[in-house]
């Protein structure tokens, strides 16, 4: 599903220097893997994942996601890939505050053209039934708990069915419980959509639910856990 | 959702920012359309006030004011000409009429105009109908009996049969101020309302000119007066030949052949050179439209510039879920294009009731039909416009263009 190679990303400061955040040699990622990308602030989890997404490119590597070539793509290509392939879920939900959670998600269906016109509202629809939204379609973000924003931003990332669902810090702004309901979703919805799960996380208790941990140290290259610090044994026994 | 949709959201959103930028680009609008309407309507109806006449004889001084007295019944006449000419003029056997026309006394402010029945025979072709049609009742067939131009009656409010005394000079008689002169012991009665004719015409009061003779046959006037014993403020002369015959009364007239104390001007060409003047004033009314056009197409760009800086994150989002830079280019181009289209439609609206609205104010003042079209100017105003608009809105969403999505993601 995933296949990283020799990926670098590098930085050039204001004073012109080089400064590499990220550097890894191998990585794959089965399809319909649950893997969790940790490792501490700086470590390069966001730039990992926005590689990944095509939101920025390497500075050398390849990346290759669903047998697509992304390292191969220009901006526009990347962009239909991303519409097509990838679901994210950003750690502020970032829902658009002008337009309903119905609209938040059918705006992120009309970027691709995966689901045809005619079904994007009943997709939509059926999604944020199926999250328990069913009474909120025409709320607008601030008229929503953050729970239920969180809800609705799941929704928008499995709303073109994406073969990759991706999500940055979902619980770094929720309580214990709340990030225990919204992992539960985000497995149960990668399970139903058959998509691969791609979490970045620094919380030991969110990593301790994945099949697959990847520990980044603050250098962004990939390590055994137990060589990153992360109490990662005793999170799993939480 | 459509980018249109989502465009037509976004300026939703922020109603109050997009409503003040349409007002402005309304009012932007409606001023320089405003000013086009109305400057061409003016002149249109000032040149459609003089169609009829192709020759106006008058005393000498201004060839305009002569014109802006007879055709526009504005201002004060010129002197009398020689009676003597319009007696020579009448043998003149390149002419079929010569009407005198005769001023210097009003009803309640409208002037009355002492004339001949051929008066109401000019037309402006020989095959058109008479540009004066009566209404109701008749015309005038003896002294004393008035027929009233048609916004002269609406606005007095007067009736078939009802009588009148017409008052010296140009100003009424004031409230408990009573004459006692041949004015107050020869009252007119209204014979006739003219049909309209969309011409200051519409505000005069036409008699028998004879009527004027009665009065002031013995009435001692101050130099200049134009009424007295067969005074003669103005000819009108209808030509056998057109234009030859017009042109060789002008000449005759002009070179002092036939008198010294006349002038005969074509009011189409005095016309022509007051428009120009007018002209000159809708020039400083244009460049101040156009600037405030220039000044909407700022607004437009400030909004937007704005909004787009507030929401930044919002485009950063759109992108990351997969929108090309070119989807978010268009995106405010929509948006831009929106607000102008509803600035231009508005201002449309806006420019044609304001137009319409003074047109009435001056109709009501001078009885000029001021003839609200749809001049050629307007489509290429209001494409303008919607171009400036767009323009306008280049810069914002080039910005939104360079947005870039790993930027504006992170949590503020």
């Amino acid at each position: 599903m995933i296949k990283l190679h020799n990926i670098e990303k590098i930085y050039t400061g204001p004073t012109h220097e080089q400064l590499k955040v990220l550097q890894i040699d191998r990585l794959d990622i089965a399809k319909g893997e649950k893997v969790a990308l940790a490792g501490p602030s700086g470590s390069g989890k966001t730039t990992l994942l926005n590689i990944i997404t095509g939101i920025s490119t390497a500075s050398q590597g390849e990346i290759w996601v669903n047998d697509e070539a992304v390292h191969t793509l220009d901006e526009r290509a990347r962009d239909e890939y991303r519409a097509r392939t990838v679901g994210i879920l950003f750690q502020t939900f970032n829902l658009l505050p002008g337009f309903t959670a119905l609209e938040n998600i059918t705006l992120a269906m009309s970027f691709s053209s995966k689901i045809p016109p005619k079904d994007r509202q009943k997709r939509a629809k059926d999604l944020l039934e199926q999250l328990g939204l069913g009474g909120r379609l025409h709320h607008r973000p601030r008229q929503l708990s953050s729970g239920q924003q969180q809800r609705v931003a799941l929704a928008r990332a499995l709303a073109n069915r994406p073969a990759l669902l991706i999500a940055d810090e979902p619980t770094a702004s929720v309580d214990f419980e709340s990030a225990r309901v919204i992992i539960e979703l985000l497995e149960t919805s990668s399970r139903e959509n058959e998509a691969t799960l791609l979490v970045a996380s620094h919380d030991p208790a969110v990593l301790n639910a994945f099949d697959r941990v990847i520990q980044l140290n603050h250098k962004g290259q990939m390590v055994k856990p137990d060589e990153a610090g992360l109490p990662l044994k005793e999170a799993k026994l939480s | 959702m459509s980018l249109l949709q989502v465009a037509f959201r976004n300026l939703l959103n922020r109603a109050v920012q997009s409503v003040l930028t349409i007002i402005v680009v309304a009012m932007a609008v409606g001023l320089a359309l405003s000013v086009v309407l109305l400057s061409e309507g003016v002149q249109n109806g000032i040149n459609r006030a003089a169609e009829p006449f192709d020759l106006i004889i008058g005393g000498k001084g201004s060839a305009q004011q002569l014109v802006i007295n007879t055709v526009l019944l504005q201002g004060n006449p010129l002197q009398n000409v020689p009676f003597e000419l319009y007696q020579k003029l009448q043998q003149d056997p390149g002419l079929t009429a010569v009407v005198p026309l005769g001023y210097g006394d009003n009803f309640r402010k409208h002037k009355i105009i002492g004339t001949k029945s051929q008066f109401f025979d000019f037309r402006n072709k020989p095959n058109d109908p008479a540009y004066f049609q009566v209404a109701q009742g008749r015309l005038f067939q003896k002294p004393f009996e008035a027929v009233i131009g048609s916004e002269a009656a609406r606005q007095l409010g007067v009736q078939l049969g009802q009588s009148f005394q017409a008052e010296h000079g140009d100003e009424e008689t004031l409230p408990g101020e009573e004459i006692h002169d041949e004015h107050s012991t020869n009252p007119y009665t209204v014979v006739g309302i003219l049909k309209p004719t969309s011409s200051p015409a519409d505000l005069g009061v036409y008699v028998d000119i004879e009527s004027f003779w009665i009065i002031h046959a013995k009435v001692l006037n101050q130099p200049g007066d134009p009424t007295g014993p067969q005074a003669v403020t103005a000819i009108l002369i209808k030509p056998k030949s057109f234009p030859n015959d017009i042109y060789r009364v002008q000449q005759q007239i002009n070179s002092g052949r036939l008198t010294r104390d006349a002038q005969a001007v074509i009011p189409y060409n005095e016309l022509y050179n007051l428009n120009q003047l007018v002209g000159q004033g809708q020039q400083i009314l244009s460049f101040m439209a156009y600037l405030a056009i220039a000044m909407a197409a700022v607004t437009i760009f400030l909004s937007l510039y704005g909004a787009i800086v507030e929401r930044r994150r919002d485009l950063a989002v759109m992108r990351a879920l997969g929108a090309g830079r070119r989807r978010i280019f268009v995106l405010i181009l929509y948006e831009t294009g929106l607000v102008a289209l509803l600035g231009v439609f508005f201002g449309a609206v806006v420019g044609h009731l304001s137009a319409w609205l003074i047109s009435q104010v001056i109709r009501d003042a001078n009885a000029i039909q001021v003839i609200i079209g749809v001049p050629l100017e307007e489509p290429l105003i209001l494409g303008a416009v919607l171009l400036v608009g767009l323009v306008a809105g280049l810069l914002p969403a080039i910005t939104a263009y360079r947005v870039e999505a790993s930027r504006y993601l992170s949590p503020a």
